[in-house]
């Protein structure tokens, strides 16, 4: 196969793109499962659940911003629900964790079908992002270069947050060491809930953001939290930076796989996070602890 | 009163299982050979989960590797119904082994998403590998198996032709969860460095009770596949494996018959629940996440007589 220097670019930049809305599912699951352990399962349901939201809004409103706000903060909600109801029950159990949250997302993606049914469906981005940006060398969709700013955002907005608030050094002392940390008086449990509720809010702007991106339909939650999951272990757990790289590395092997191998992408990808996880168990950036 | 003992049980609930096609109608002769072949399918993650402390979302790719090369070979390949049983069940071992190799370097949350990982690339694979899974569509019209010269298709011959090989599996898992072997096994599941410390090695442990387990899954899927003449993606879809895991939680993930129990549940909500609503899966679903939160040991614990607890005075 004969490939021009700028089908490359266009592949690769597809990669990158493609790396940033896998970057933004993956935000919310890296701080649940990458920082705080939690094995929420749920997540990839959360992800549909933002699409399915944002196309109810959408049909009512018809200002996509709006499902943007209106969307995310209701998975918000959601997430917060879920963990203040039954995800506390059996916090530190990885196993009823599991269980737990895939039998939620079972049931909630069971009735998303019941209320949606089973067609593919996509939302409108504006005609902002519809016209197409000259970078010099090429002609580029603008909603994917949107897509890839909002991850670049919402990447330095968690690392920021993660490094230098009240909030992130506890977030980070509790994940260090849970009692200690609840024995100098503060109030973990309340700080935990509060980062799942931004993991819902990040996840829900990504339902949204990747349901105007490509088509979503029943079974597109196991998709998004396979993806997460990969992007996660990959990088290694807790690991934000890890989580880009991740990100990143499925990103282009999906694109380049998509275009040189079409049969063989989940090959590649699972291939690829077995070898890493062959040499290196804990990921590429990830500690052993 | 003298209770009976397990072993006696265990033997009356086998001769029932020999009457019971005699004495019911045909329709539920239809559902046992489905509790039956489910129900070794999980106790393979019994054995695994329960047993040797690694939960898997796998056991569906096992089931599945060993449901299509099934399926391929009797449609494709004529060489008789035993060889390709044979290879079926040889071709799952071989997966699980293959897997094992890897993930017996990882335990906990990383192994868990390790079988996550494997069971999504069956389930990817059956469907990209079109030209011998059959796609979308999987393989349909698979022939029912012939033995000794006759066709099994009447529901009894289906059912005792699924009952033998699904109590030797069980016999067997029993003895070997009794077995030294077993019995290391459940002491690198409550501490692998103690266990490493007094010489055992943990690895290999892992390594053959993901053999076994692979093995028996595949066993199932056999059964599974010759039972329903067809084999699909569905079959190996992470709802799939969730539907193992409910059976496995709701009969206790502790004890290996608590797979015969789970099954029967599932069998019966699912069957009465799809005449009353399309929606069975979310019952399912409710029904789960009721046994994770109340009942983590299994609904079969209810009737379990309760040791009473000492008071703190006493003790």
């Amino acid at each position: 196969m004969d490939i021009s220097l700028t089908t490359m670019m266009m592949i690769t930049l597809n990669g990158v793109t493609y790396a940033g809305l896998l970057f933004m599912a993956a935000s919310g699951f890296t701080l649940v499962f990458g920082l705080m352990r939690v094995v929420n399962m749920a997540h990839g349901i959360f992800y549909l659940m933002a699409a399915y939201l944002g196309l109810t809004i959408y049909r009512m409103t018809g200002n996509w911003w709006l499902c943007l706000i209106g969307s995310s903060l209701m998975v918000a909600f959601c997430a917060y629900v879920l963990q203040f109801t039954l995800l506390r029950k059996v916090q530190g159990d990885d196993l009823r964790e599991t269980l737990l949250t895939l039998g939620i997302g079972f049931t909630v993606g069971d009735l998303l079908l019941a209320f949606y049914g089973g067609m593919p469906q996509r939302l409108t981005a504006p005609t902002l992002f519809s016209t197409p940006v000259s970078l010099g060398f090429l002609i580029y969709p603008g909603f994917r270069l949107f897509v890839l700013g909002v991850s670049v955002f919402i990447g330095l907005f968690l690392w920021a947050l993660l490094k230098f608030t009240q909030l992130g050094r506890i977030i980070r002392a509790g994940v260090d060491d849970r009692e200690m940390t609840s024995a100098v008086g503060i109030n973990i449990d309340r700080a935990f809930t509060g980062v799942f509720m931004l993991a819902g809010l990040f996840t829900g702007l990504s339902g949204v953001i990747g349901g105007s991106y490509i088509a979503f339909a029943p079974g597109e939650d196991i998709h998004v939290l396979i993806y997460s999951l990969i992007v996660v272990i990959l990088g290694g757990l807790g690991s934000l930076g890890g989580a880009a790289l991740g990100a990143l590395t499925v990103g282009l092997i999906d694109s380049f796989s998509k275009t040189l191998f079409p049969a063989f992408t989940m090959f590649f990808l699972f291939g690829t996070l077995m070898l890493v996880l062959a040499f290196r168990p804990y990921g590429l950036l990830g500690k052993e602890r | 009163m003298k209770r009976f003992s397990y072993g006696g049980l265990l033997a009356v609930g086998f001769l029932i299982s020999l009457l019971l096609p005699w004495l019911v109608p045909n329709f539920y002769i239809f559902l046992l050979t489905k509790i039956l072949f489910l129900s070794l399918a999980a106790a393979s993650l019994i054995l695994l989960a329960g047993y040797g402390g690694m939960l898997s979302l796998a056991q569906v790719a096992f089931y599945g590797v060993a449901g299509y090369i099934f399926g391929f070979c009797s449609l494709r390949i004529g060489i008789g119904f035993m060889p390709t049983v044979v290879l079926a069940i040889l071709g799952s071992s071989v997966t699980g082994g293959l897997f094992a190799l890897i993930a017996v370097r990882t335990s906990g949350l990383y192994f868990l998403m390790m079988t996550l990982a494997l069971g999504q690339l069956a389930f990817f694979g059956a469907f990209q590998w079109a030209e011998v899974t059959g796609g979308y569509d999987g393989l349909v019209g698979i022939p029912a198996p012939v033995l000794f010269g006759y066709t099994i298709n009447s529901g009894k011959a289906v059912y005792y032709f699924t009952l033998v090989p699904v109590v030797a599996g069980f016999y067997w898992l029993r003895r070997l969860v009794a077995s030294p072997f077993g019995l290391a096994l459940q002491g690198i599941r409550d501490s692998e460095v103690r266990m490493a410390a007094l010489g055992f090695n943990v690895k290999i442990h892992k390594f053959l009770v993901i053999v076994f387990s692979s093995t028996l899954a595949g066993l199932a899927g056999v059964l599974s596949t010759s039972f329903y003449g067809m084999i699909s993606p569905q079959m190996v879809s992470l709802a799939a494996a969730v539907t193992l895991l409910f059976i496995s939680l709701v009969g206790g993930i502790g004890r290996l018959e608590g797979a015969f129990i789970g099954a029967l549940v599932y069998v019966l909500v699912e069957d009465y629940a799809s005449v009353i609503t399309n929606r069975y899966n979310t019952i399912i679903g409710i029904f789960f996440i009721l046994v994770v939160l109340f009942f983590s040991k299994g609904i079969a614990d209810i009737f379990r007589p309760r040791k009473k607890k000492k008071s703190p005075q006493q003790a």
